[in-house]
């Protein structure tokens, strides 16, 4: 492949709240088309983590690489100029809109009447959402004007998706999509995920839920009282263990491409002054 | 496919009636819609049977005329509330800038017609003095509206210094007075010339539609990258310039300025905006709706005039229909917005 090959690369990033650290020394990749699950207790530092990536909060310490260049992620208009869209439990939509209204918020098309007029082209943002839900998340939105706030969590869901395949995401975070949803609608999303990957998108998915982790992510990352414990790819790590490692019976299960880490020779790492390399 | 999904919202709404999804929208919404218009045709209905000489073109006019300067304020008050803000200083704004005018036209040498630009400039001032307390020292926008409606209304009244200004030439009136082919009041002409572009604005800019998210989901708009303090400053702005516009036609009308014109005008603009259905709570704008609550509002205060009521009694009827209407709403289920 010409673009190199991960897209966003996280390194000894550490951050802390008065004398708590909420982030210890954690490395974080992401490659494109994949999708990665970030899971833990409450508490484990998964919100950090991703406020961190989308510049909500800065990190104290660590490195920060975008398609292998340095980057300085500080605010959410840094992450956005990157195309790192997040999706929030509660949904980052204005109810009271309707669809097209929703997937252009602040990026309306417009059109010029008598050459100064600078208009919404409402028309053309309701084809091209309606197209937009209908092929690449494979939702029919034809005709439906109502209020967002009248329908379905899966069909906000699939609106806040649009959102960020209009704006050319190259990574979506989600924060729990499936935690208020139906059985039928989970498997909508899991398969708008998969869509996702198909189209070269990275993503994040924070869950509670191992059923639907496995059922949709590439690799899992499990984070311990700001630490990062786990780093595995789905087929060499049971849901036994992924939570052995987020109640911490288990210690640390770390596997790279190239295959496993031994804990002992991480432990030296950290030991030592140099930070980890990281994968 | 998408259609036979149940609906999260249907749950919550299936309790009433009113709240019954049609035509993709809650009754209620549909009700709200057309509420004051069903109102003015009621109304209209009643008058007509109580006096024969109500339905005239005199008193039409009449009625369209007094409507117009709330019109006016109306527009701009649907955008401030629309945006989840409060605009308690549009009756001191409109008693300043006619005092504004007032004032240069009978003190200053200043040409009329740049005095009328000036009272619409004062107008956006005092808005702007509104949007900076709300956006820069994030003071609640009513707390900040309130004080400013206490110092713009003192400022009136220590410059008037309880004096009256009358007698104005048929420029400084031409707003308030002029009439198209002698028939056509140019401050109806106004008035809907404001609501014809509230109108556009609102549904076809991204002043409407930022207006809209910020007070659907503030929050949401931030994320949107949308600038949500500079559209708070415009909305004020907005509505300061039309309180000029509407004082300038009042000065027209009324021929005369004193201490204490204006009062009482920011409720009967808050009232006029609610009667048309925009919801208090923001995000949900009805141009129409306002423009159709300042003329019920219009159609009361002369109805209660041809009847022979008195002026102060005026003012207790006033406060019990604009009560009575808001209650028929809560209990219609008056909920076009998700709670939060």
């Amino acid at each position: 492949m010409a673009s190199p090959p991960v897209l966003l690369e996280l390194s000894g990033i550490t951050k802390r709240f008065g004398g708590v650290r909420a982030l210890d020394d954690v490395d974080f990749a992401i490659e494109p088309g994949e999708v990665v699950a970030l899971v833990g207790e409450n508490g484990a530092g998964k919100s950090t983590l991703i406020k961190v990536i989308t510049g909500i909060y800065p990190p104290d310490g660590g490195t920060i690489r975008y398609r292998g260049e340095p980057v300085e992620i500080r605010s959410r208009r840094d992450s956005q100029q990157l195309g790192i869209e997040v999706l929030y439990q509660e949904l980052s939509l204005v109810g009271v809109m309707n669809a097209y209204q929703n997937v252009f918020l602040g990026k309306e098309l417009t059109k010029r009447y008598l050459g100064f007029i600078e208009l919404l082209d409402n028309e053309r943002m309701r084809i091209e959402a309606e197209r937009i839900l209908l092929e690449q998340l494979g939702m029919d939105f034809k005709g439906r004007w109502e209020p967002i706030f009248l329908m379905s969590g899966g069909q906000q869901q699939a609106i806040a998706l649009a959102r960020a395949i209009y704006a050319e995401a190259s990574l979506v975070i989600l924060d729990e999509p499936m935690a208020s949803l139906g059985v039928e609608e989970v498997e909508r999303t899991i398969a708008i995920i998969q869509r996702l990957r198909g189209a070269g998108v990275a993503v994040i998915v924070i869950s509670h839920n191992l059923e639907h982790v496995f059922a949709v992510a590439d690799r899992l990352v499990v984070v311990r009282r700001g630490r990062k414990v786990g780093d595995v790819p789905k087929d060499q790590i049971t849901p036994e263990e992924a939570i052995a490692l987020m109640v911490g019976r288990l210690q640390e299960k770390l596997v790279t491409r190239e295959g496993p880490v031994p804990a002992s020779s991480r432990e030296e790492a950290h030991r030592g002054d140099g930070r980890p390399e990281s994968r | 496919m998408a259609t036979d999904v149940p609906r999260a919202a249907d749950r919550r709404l299936r309790r009433r009636p009113f709240d019954r999804v049609v035509g993709q929208r809650p009754v209620s919404y549909w009700l709200t819609l057309l509420g004051p218009w069903i109102g003015i045709l009621v109304f209209g209905v009643f008058m007509v049977f109580m006096r024969d000489d109500w339905l005239t073109v005199v008193n039409m006019r009449n009625i369209l005329i007094q409507a117009s300067v709330f019109m006016v304020l109306a527009v701009g008050m649907t955008f401030v509330i629309t945006g989840g803000g409060i605009d308690l200083s549009v009756g001191a704004m409109t008693g300043a800038t006619a005092l504004t005018l007032a004032w240069l036209v009978k003190f200053t040498a200043i040409p009329e017609v740049l005095a009328i630009f000036a009272a619409f400039g004062v107008g956006v001032l005092l808005g702007t003095i509104n949007g900076l307390l709300v956006t820069r020292l994030k003071m609640p926008d009513f707390i900040a509206t309130l004080a400013t409606w206490i110092t713009f209304g003192g400022v009136v009244l220590v410059v008037i210094e309880g004096h009256t200004l009358f007698r104005f030439s048929d420029t400084v009136r031409f707003l308030g007075r002029y009439r198209l082919f002698d028939q056509i009041p140019m401050a109806v002409i106004v008035a809907a010339l404001v609501a014809v572009v509230g109108y556009v604005l609102m549904t076809r800019s991204r002043f409407g539609r930022y207006t809209i998210a910020i007070g659907g989901n503030r929050k949401a708009a931030v994320e949107a990258g949308i600038p949500v303090e500079r559209y708070k400053m415009f909305h004020y702005m907005f509505m300061g310039l039309l309180a000029g516009v509407a004082g300038v036609i009042m000065l027209g009308r009324l021929n005369a300025v004193h201490g204490l014109v204006g009062e009482g005008y920011e409720i009967h603009t808050i009232a006029a905006v609610i009667i048309g259905g925009t919801a208090l709570y923001g995000g949900v704008p009805r141009i129409w709706g306002s423009i159709g609550g300042a003329l019920l509002l219009g159609m009361m205060a002369n109805a209660l005039t041809y009847l022979g009521i008195h002026y102060f009694v005026q003012y207790v009827f006033s406060g019990i229909i604009i009560v009575l209407i808001v209650l028929v709403y809560s209990l219609l289920g008056y909920r076009q917005r998700p709670e939060g």
